[in-house]
């Protein structure tokens, strides 16, 4: 009997996928593929922005008739979305659910603590966890987790492409530095601060703020202080970065300002911060700036926008943030991959993966180039400064 | 010194965003002997009501106005059809009740309105004043001046009016009261629905500084329930009073104690909190009751 | 034996049956979900000893639970023997629970369960900065509890058995400590605590015993947590966790032990049946679960069954109950479980309204 039972639980378990005719979640015309997000909490917005962003560019590739993969097969995409409400438990839940709906892959989950949670599943299982939205550092070694990869730059890489920015500049100055009171703030820290060592460049205050938190007026204070000549914000709460504008100015603090490229977004951050009475406000950045009239003309920015309206209309155009952008981004590297997967397999997907090297991906700004081929590093690792003139970003190589 | 002052005025500012909840809360348990863990998200609703009408071409007042009266019907509304239920049986079903309310409203307006944070404009002319280099922000001034009358009228209804002792008289002994020929269950609804409406209120005047969006009183609500405790739960005046306490304590906790910093501040007050109710359990204002055998 | 007593054996060890039997079957997506329901069964099991038994809301169970978690996953990091891991899981979070139940238990109804609040609260920041022993913010992956070679088991099917033991034997002990003495003091200490000391019975002590096995309980179903998920985060302490816990011991009811199996049951499912329904709605569509749960069976579902039981066999003819051996006006045999104060479904308000007698407690 018990033999008998056994044999209920055929192939749904750790299944090598090495070699196999097909994998599940992928036939002559269809790819089944899942994606958990925190769709529901406090980090729902760049969830649901995520999600949106990759619906959109799905649902454009699949009106087009579908995506023709390397094996020749031309074949649609169904992707699901999961709500993890950013608990760890429940997005290895949603990725065990995942695979036991047969899905081809987890691509593009937004998230660190969830995604990292589901992280030794997917890579015991052989199952693609691949285009994840975080900057983590933790996703990007393909040596020790060769299922996992991510794809936007690293929280450190960011802090460096802005430390080196500033460090060229050859000026002694000073940096306040406030930070999200994790993994990601320790990152945008650490490369800052490792980047300008050796330069003229100090920073002389950092003071730490929690996601939850209501208020950011104390930090505020205590690092205006300082009367640093720049406020590094590693933020990612779109409204604690408007109030830290806020209230430095009321202060009388006016340094020159960088927004993460989480916060970066201007309707929600620096127009009702008034960033405008500041001498400078600088983000990194790797995608372009669809708020800019002459940029949204552009083909793909275009594109981008219309797909948003047509299969993601619940995001309403003026809530777009860059997450929408970055997912939208990401599901169009993921497509690329699928144009050079070789067989219907989860392992000539990750081959694929790793073929991709490219400069022409929707929305990503020129001369940023996207190489999915190192086992060590995001497929993204270039970032350029982009500074807030006159109500649009305009990307800068120097600081004036 | 100059520093320490402005800490201070940062605290009581942001004592004024917890208390404007906490006497929300204040006044649901006053008039019914409850805790309602929803009117935080009840306040956001009303808050989002009054977005709408300003976004849709309204001048601002006239939308915090219509928010005000949707409260008042959304409290009434809520008190009679879910929370009435619930109300003669054991504290926890209640409690869990307005925490399922909770939920769901923060879905519903996550839903309805998208998570998105919002600027929301203020009532009051958004500069500063600066005295002796301290600076004052308007907003929060108004805002606890509002707070200020809104405790004043507070006490005087509970006090001095026959609506206000009716709705004490409820609370303390419905039995009682509905042999004395008071109406419990209008009485209880009139609580909510005022509860509702000061909460609205106290969205309006926090959503400017925290911007709106579902999750806005969150966090909010934590301080608020614990100023409302410290205070004495059936004290409006004690209620503030600790909201200030509360947020002085945890700006000059994370500026000055070198071990607490900016993460663990949240936890000085509410240590703090604890600390003074093992000695006065009533709180700082409220009256000790007798148990009875 | 009569027919009754035979069920009350035979029907747990039929339930244990099923229970063994059906992972060999399932899904390991199933087997997970199941595993997490014993583990959070457990925890809201300790929250009920306290907070339903002994009649003291905290809101502060998921701290024990992490700090559970934590001392597992750090026991595993560093080699420690299992059952090592085990003990500090369990003890550490009832150690603390006792500490700060001494001076909190002075403290009555609200202001104690705003009190607890402080738990998760502070745990969060704590967690996050001492990240040598935590893992920090992102938390602590561990890979251990792989099923021993040679017993043609997987490992998450190893997993389940293991929660299941752990849970069946946690779930024994909590029966035997509520029928006996213990239970009958947070029986009373619950009802009227001047009457508790009238009767010679301290309830300052008995409320400390009950945070601490609840702490204990916690601690313990944070091993389990490790056990199953495999990682440990702040995420684990969080105050919307203690929440979610105490609606789900609601739900499942105070009434008996099976309350936290149901709450558990809850817990788990409940978000995964909105994600199908609609992703992008889930707490729309749990918040509404909880609320028509709360409108049918006020009392918590397993009172619910219980009271759907005993009327089924009330409408037995009169020989067959004597057979069953039920009498329906007679109370529960087993554990002394607090039974909801009002007397019925349908409050109304001013004639139920418990005024300064059970519902308001002193401050």
């Amino acid at each position: 009997m018990l033999l008998a039972a056994g044999c209920g639980r055929s192939n749904s378990s750790s299944s090598s996928s090495a070699g196999g005719s097909s994998d599940p979640g992928i036939t002559d015309t269809t790819l089944d593929i899942g994606q958990s997000d925190p769709l529901t909490g406090p980090t729902a917005a760049p969830g649901s922005c995520n999600l949106a962003g990759w619906q959109a560019y799905v649902g454009h590739v699949n009106a087009q008739g579908g995506v023709k993969f390397g094996d020749g097969k031309t074949r649609k995409i169904n992707l699901k979305g999961y709500d993890d409400g950013y608990d760890p438990a429940r997005a290895l839940a949603n990725f065990r659910q995942m695979v036991a709906e047969n899905k081809f892959a987890e691509v593009g989950s937004l998230g660190t603590p969830t995604n990292l949670a589901a992280m030794p599943q997917a890579n015991a299982q052989k199952v693609p966890q691949v285009m994840l939205s975080s900057g983590s550092t933790a996703f990007v070694n393909q040596t020790k987790n060769p299922w996992t990869t991510g794809w936007p730059p690293t929280y450190l890489d960011e802090g460096a492409n802005f430390g080196k920015f500033l460090a060229a500049s050859g000026k002694p100055l000073t940096v306040a530095v406030l930070a999200q009171n994790d993994q990601l703030g320790l990152d945008y820290t650490k490369g800052l601060e490792d980047a300008v060592q050796g330069s003229q460049v100090k920073v002389v205050a950092k003071a730490t703020y929690e996601p939850t938190d209501a208020t950011v007026d104390s930090q505020i204070s205590n690092l205006a202080q300082s009367k640093a000549d720049i406020f590094y914000a590693a933020i990612s709460v779109l409204k604690l970065a408007a109030a830290s504008l806020t209230k430095a100015q009321q202060l009388g603090w006016k340094p020159s300002i960088f927004l993460a490229s989480l916060s970066s977004n201007p309707a929600q951050v620096i127009v009702p911060g008034n960033g405008t009475a500041y001498p400078a406000i600088w983000s990194t950045t790797y995608i372009k700036d669809w708020r800019n009239p002459d940029v949204a003309k552009q083909s793909d920015v275009a594109q981008f926008l219309q797909d948003m309206q047509t299969y993601a209309s619940n995001i309403a155009q003026k809530d777009i943030i860059n997450n929408c952008l970055w997912g939208y981004s990401a599901a169009a590297t993921f497509v690329r991959a699928l144009q050079a997967m070789k067989a219907p397999t989860r392992q000539a997907l990750m081959d694929a993966i790793h073929t991709v090297k490219a400069n022409d991906i929707p929305l990503l700004l020129p001369g940023i180039t996207l190489d999915a081929s190192s086992k060590t590093t995001a497929p993204i690792t270039t970032l350029k400064i982009q500074q807030y003139i006159n109500g649009a970003y305009t990307t800068v190589d120097t600081m004036k | 010194m100059q520093h320490a002052i402005q800490q201070i005025v940062d605290g009581l500012a942001a004592g004024s965003i917890y208390g404007a909840l906490a006497l929300a809360l204040v006044l649901v348990y006053r008039a019914t002997g409850m805790i309602n863990f929803a009117q935080g998200l009840l306040a956001v609703a009303s808050t989002y009501i009054a977005w709408s009408v300003w976004r849709a071409g309204s001048p601002l007042i006239a939308a915090v106005v219509l928010a005000v009266a949707a409260a008042l019907v959304l409290g009434a509304f809520t008190e009679r059809v879910v929370i009435r239920r619930f109300e003669g049986g054991p504290p926890h079903t209640a409690v869990v009740a307005t925490i399922a309310l909770l939920i769901l409203i923060n879905g519903l307006t996550g839903s309805i309105w998208g998570y998105v944070s919002q600027p929301f404009p203020s009532l009051f002319p958004s500069g500063t004043v600066t005295v002796g280099g301290v600076v004052l922000a308007i907003p929060s001034l108004a805002t606890t001046g509002v707070l200020i009358v809104v405790v004043v009228l507070l006490q005087l209804l509970f006090l001095r009016t026959r609506l206000g002792l009716a709705l004490r008289a409820v609370a303390d002994n419905a039995d009682s009261s509905a042999l004395s020929g008071l109406n419990v269950g209008r009485l209880l609804m009139v609580g909510w629905a005022l509860a509702a409406a000061l909460g609205a209120l106290a969205g309006v005047l926090i959503a400017p500084k925290v911007y709106l969006d579902p999750t806005m009183m969150d966090t909010i609500l934590v301080y608020a329930l614990a100023a409302a405790v410290l205070g004495g739960l059936d004290s409006p005046l004690g209620a503030v009073v600790a909201a200030w306490i509360i947020g002085v304590t945890e700006n000059l906790a994370g500026t000055y104690i070198p071990y607490v910093r900016d993460d663990l501040k949240i936890g000085v007050p509410l240590v703090a909190m604890f600390v003074i109710l093992l000695t006065r359990p009533q709180g700082l204002f409220g009256r000790r009751k007798a148990a009875r055998v | 034996m009569n027919a009754a007593r035979a069920l009350k054996v035979a029907l747990p060890l039929g339930v244990l049956v099923v229970l063994a039997i059906v992972p060999l079957s399932a899904t390991p997506y199933t087997n997970y979900q199941l595993s997490l329901v014993g583990t959070f069964a457990v925890a809201i099991l300790g929250l009920n000893i306290v907070s339903g038994y002994a009649g003291q809301i905290s809101l502060g169970q998921s701290a024990f639970m992490g700090v559970g978690a934590y001392a597992a996953a750090f026991g595993v990091a560093h080699g420690w023997p299992v059952v090592l891991s085990f003990v500090v899981a369990a003890l550490l979070p009832a150690a603390i629970g006792a500490l700060v139940a001494i001076p909190a238990v002075r403290l009555r109804g609200n202001a104690l369960a705003v009190v607890t609040i402080i738990l998760p609260i502070i745990a969060v920041p704590l967690a996050k900065r001492y990240a040598g022993v935590t893992g920090g913010s992102e938390g602590r992956s561990v890979d251990w509890a792989h099923v021993p070679s040679g017993t043609g088991l997987e490992d998450d099917q190893w997993r389940y058995y293991l929660v299941l033991v752990i849970a069946a034997v946690l779930f024994l002990l909590g029966r035997n400590i509520l029928s006996g003495r213990i239970g009958r003091a947070f029986a009373i200490v619950r009802t009227n605590e001047a009457v508790a000391s009238a009767m010679g019975i301290s309830a300052h002590r008995y409320k400390v015993v009950a945070f601490t096995i609840a702490a204990c309980y916690g601690g313990a179903a944070g091993f389990l947590y490790v056990l199953v998920v495999q990682f440990a985060s702040p995420d684990l302490l969080n105050f919307q966790v203690a929440i979610n816990m105490l609606a789900a011991l609601v739900i499942g009811g105070f009434a008996n032990l099976w309350g936290a199996v149901i709450a558990g049951l809850f817990y788990v499912y409940v978000p995964v049946v909105a994600g199908a329904v609609d992703p992008s709605r889930t707490n729309i569509f749990y918040g509404a679960v909880v609320l028509v749960v709360l409108f049918i069976v006020p009392g918590g579902v397993s009172g619910g069954i219980v009271r759907l039981v005993r009327a089924l066999l009330a409408r037995l003819p009169d020989r067959y109950r004597r057979f069953t051996g039920v009498d329906p006006q007679a109370g529960p045999a087993s554990p002394v479980p607090p039974q909801p104060d009002a007397s019925g479904p349908e409050p109304t308000p001013p004639s139920l309204r418990a005024g300064a007698g059970s519902r308001k407690e002193p401050q």
